[in-house]
């Protein structure tokens, strides 16, 4: 059975919606600045352009819902009209949902928390308590959108996104369901910022380079992703058009970081029936951090020479489980429009990798590359893999 | 061609205590431990009872975890799992693996610490590094660190329906081949954000936790971990393994309906209940018992027995649930359910639904009151039903030796 993606939709520090996104992409576009949403000036990252958002966000249903449902609604919506399957344009009963969260909604869990600790048992409001539980976006999405069929929410570091993908495309692989939105979001917030900061795992730079000398360590982002995925036969019998197809994944976790990378490759790889030859482009979640440079490393000695691989961090920052649906996002648009992601990466001589990354070509430039690795690890130990096939 | 799955492991920690058999003996009797809290103050709030684990301590040596840095949910989840690995007979768990926990809170004793620290004493103040065990899948990722197991993690949190997506999950997995063995399972902690937080929604209880009754009027909550092994069958058997129970169905819906309220038309919950039947290939008519979600809420109660009267027609199955007993464990609650259920079919017997005096009769269920009752058990299924309209059924068989 082919799974393929209908529809995505993305919410990104860089632009609101597929093509502002693909465009800033394209032309190397960079999202980091000082984060305005609190302690103006303390913190760099990616943020979301809170008045344009505000501007495109129209939906009265959701206006006491956390900011983190907010950004994840809007791509969804996005993604379904792309899909064409919007309002009652798919069975609800035979749709499932997969949301990937890894902070979810933290602001709220923070205001709650602090009535609860200044005032007491009056100090807990209600409306807060509901939002702020970790599948509240994913309850949200199927109640506005009316979807009947499974409702998950995987909780994971970065590679929560690709297992929210992989997830949902197993759900239709099960005949489990028909159609399935797969979907992440995250919203930059100052306690998750300065516990990161304190811990040492945010960059000092004003834009991270991961793979280069010298880097020490991620900017934050914010932003959300969702895919829609059918089968193949499905999707273009009602006259869809898929724009790639999932082909593979794998995922793992052990002690050892190189490990995981090199058993989830091997899974991605075998579920996907290609060989490691097949793999010319990856678009990596390598942050600037060190699990980026511990992927990289990996990835290095594993990948042929060759490889193209490029990060989309350096753009838009790290959103973690969010972050994995956006470079989905930007790999489902670049095979479709057989073109490729740019990087923003430091030259490529200055790399750490133990393997010659293959220099990168120029934004834009025609690709007729048939697969495109997508990949991400997290800061404990897991690591995760999708592969798109262009249709 | 699709396996068979089998459990051969289960632990388990609640109110009740530490451990299968103290819960099993319990589950059977029907003991209240629903007791005062004592896990923060709660003398401001109207309501003060709950199910804590009683003197919970994890003492067992750990190889690479810090102890200090761990979150109390933590220290249950490693406590059922050794408490299932042994029971298993295996000394690790090697091979094809996925590790498949729930729970709605992971680590957030610590954030709540950590907050509150902040708040009282200024963030910069405030100890970062604890922070670690409060990202929700740390729990499952430690517990893999801790017995080095290899695999992919997975942490679902579907409000109360985790635990049991969980293993319904994990179930699937071995099945279809795609993992030979699976740690499944669900855990939650008794913490004050949300005990605060179900009683801003008015849906605990001032008095007693009474599912099915007329005069219900809230769900009392609990905390603890229920974990089990799963595995195929064949190799379960190969290695001589002692077989507790079958998982043969599993099914997952979602409501659309309200962010908190079941839908009372109970579409999705009787959708879920469907699911499971048709993925185990069995009939309602061959279900023997039933483990309601039965939170002693209004709404869901009602919610629940319109769901069994559709799907079930009238049939009067026993159905019960342990909720009255050790409270709402949330994430864990699907999954310790999962583990009463197992036990009832393979002890024969059926777990009363205490303090119920008054049975609702708008509710038309066949309601298993009294402890000690006997019962021939071979297919039994159990209810999770969660916020954002998260429903979720597991169906379990028998299995001779």
């Amino acid at each position: 059975m082919r799974v393929v993606i209908t529809g995505t939709g993305v919410v990104s520090p860089v632009g609101i919606g597929n093509e502002a996104f693909w465009s800033s992409l394209a032309s190397r576009v960079c999202g980091i600045g000082e984060i305005k949403r609190f302690h103006p000036g303390a913190y760099l990252g990616g943020e979301v352009p809170a008045a344009e958002f505000a501007r495109v966000f129209d939906d009265r249903r959701l206006r006491r819902a956390a900011e983190v449902t907010k950004y994840a609604f809007l791509s969804a919506r996005e993604a379904l009209v792309c899909a064409g399957a919007y309002q009652d344009l798919f069975d609800a009963s035979r749709a499932g949902i997969v949301s990937g969260v890894t902070h979810g909604a933290l602001e709220y869990s923070c205001l709650f928390h602090a009535g609860v600790v200044r005032e007491g048992p009056p100090g807990a409001s209600p409306a807060l308590f509901s939002d702020s539980v970790l599948n509240a976006t994913a309850g949200t999405l199927s109640l506005a959108f009316g979807i009947k069929g499974p409702s998950h929410s995987l909780i994971g570091g970065s590679p929560v996104g690709l297992q929210a993908i992989a997830f949902a495309a197993g759900l239709i692989r099960e005949k489990r369901v028909e159609l399935c939105a797969a979907t992440a979001s995250e919203v930059l917030n100052q306690r998750a910022v300065e516990v990161y900061s304190r811990m040492g795992l945010v960059s000092k730079a004003r834009q991270p380079s991961p793979f280069t000398k010298g880097a020490e360590g991620f900017l934050p982002g914010e932003g959300a992703g969702t895919i829609i995925l059918e089968v193949y036969e499905n999707a273009t019998r009602r006259g869809a058009r898929p724009l790639a197809e999932i082909r593979g994944w794998g995922f793992s976790c052990s002690g050892d970081l190189a490990e995981s990378v090199a058993t989830a490759l091997e899974k991605a790889l075998s579920s996907a029936s290609l060989g490691v030859e097949d793999i010319k482009v990856v678009i990596t979640g390598a942050n600037g951090g060190a699990a980026g440079r511990a992927e990289g490393a990996a990835l290095g000695k594993i990948l042929k020479k060759g490889t193209r691989v490029v990060s989309i961090r350096p753009s838009v920052g790290e959103a973690f489980g969010a972050g994995a649906v956006m470079d989905t996002v930007a790999a489902a648009l670049s095979v479709s429009r057989g073109a490729m992601v740019s990087d923003a990466c430091a030259p490529v001589e200055e790399t750490l990798s133990e393997w010659q990354w293959a220099a990168l070509k120029p934004s834009g430039e025609p690709s007729v590359q048939d697969h495109v690795l997508i990949s991400s690890t997290g800061l404990l130990g897991e690591a995760g893999f999708i592969i798109l096939k262009r249709l | 061609m699709r396996r068979r799955v089998v459990v051969t492991g289960w632990g388990m920690t609640t109110a009740h205590g530490a451990g299968a058999e103290v819960n099993m003996q319990a589950f059977m009797e029907g003991r209240d431990s629903i007791r005062e809290i004592s896990a923060f103050d709660v003398s401001a709030y109207t309501v003060k009872n709950g199910g804590e684990v009683p003197g919970f301590e994890f003492t067992a040596p750990l190889k690479y975890l810090k102890r200090k840095r761990l979150d109390r949910s933590t220290l249950l989840v490693l406590a059922a799992f050794g408490e299932a690995l042994g029971r298993a007979g295996l000394e690790s768990i090697e091979g094809n693996c996925v590790v498949s926990l729930g729970t709605t809170l992971g680590g957030m004793l610590t954030g709540q610490a950590y907050h509150k620290e902040g708040l009282t004493r200024g963030f910069e103040r405030a100890r970062p590094a604890a922070m670690v065990d409060y990202l929700a899948h740390s729990q499952a990722l430690g517990l893999m660190r801790e017995h080095g197991i290899k695999g992919e993690a997975l942490t679902f949190s579907d409000a109360c329906a985790s635990g049991t997506n969980s293993i319904g999950h994990a179930f699937h997995r071995v099945r279809s081949g795609e993992a030979d063995v699976a740690v499944a399972g669900g855990y939650d902690t008794m913490c004050e954000f949300t005990f605060a937080g179900f009683n801003s929604l008015q849906a605990v209880t001032q008095s007693l936790c009474r599912p099915f009754d007329r005069k219900r009027d809230g769900l009392v909550l609990g905390e603890g971990a229920g974990i089990v092994i799963l595995e195929d069958l064949d190799k379960a058997l190969a290695r001589k393994a002692r077989v507790l129970g079958e998982v043969i169905g599993y099914g997952a819906s979602s409501d659309a309906y309200h962010s908190t309220r079941p839908d009372p038309e109970a579409k999705g919950a009787a959708s879920a209940i469907k699911a499971a039947l048709d993925d185990a290939g069995v009939f309602a008519g061959e279900i023997d018992y039933i483990n309601a979600h039965g939170t002693g809420t209004p709404y869901n109660d009602l919610m629940e027995a319109r769901a069994i009267n559709d799907v079930f027609g009238g049939r009067p199955v026993p159905v019960s649930s342990i909720k009255p007993m050790i409270g709402h464990l949330l994430g864990a609650a699907g999954a310790v359910e999962a583990i009463a259920t197992l036990m009832a079919i393979k002890e024969g017997f059926l777990p009363p639904n205490i303090n119920c005096d008054d049975p609702d009769p708008e509710c038309r269920i066949e309601l298993t009151r009294s402890p000690g009752q006997r019962s021939v058990l071979k297919k039994a299924l159990s209810n999770s039903f969660g916020f954002g309209g998260a429903n979720a059924t597991l169906i379990f068989q028998g299995h001779r030796d």
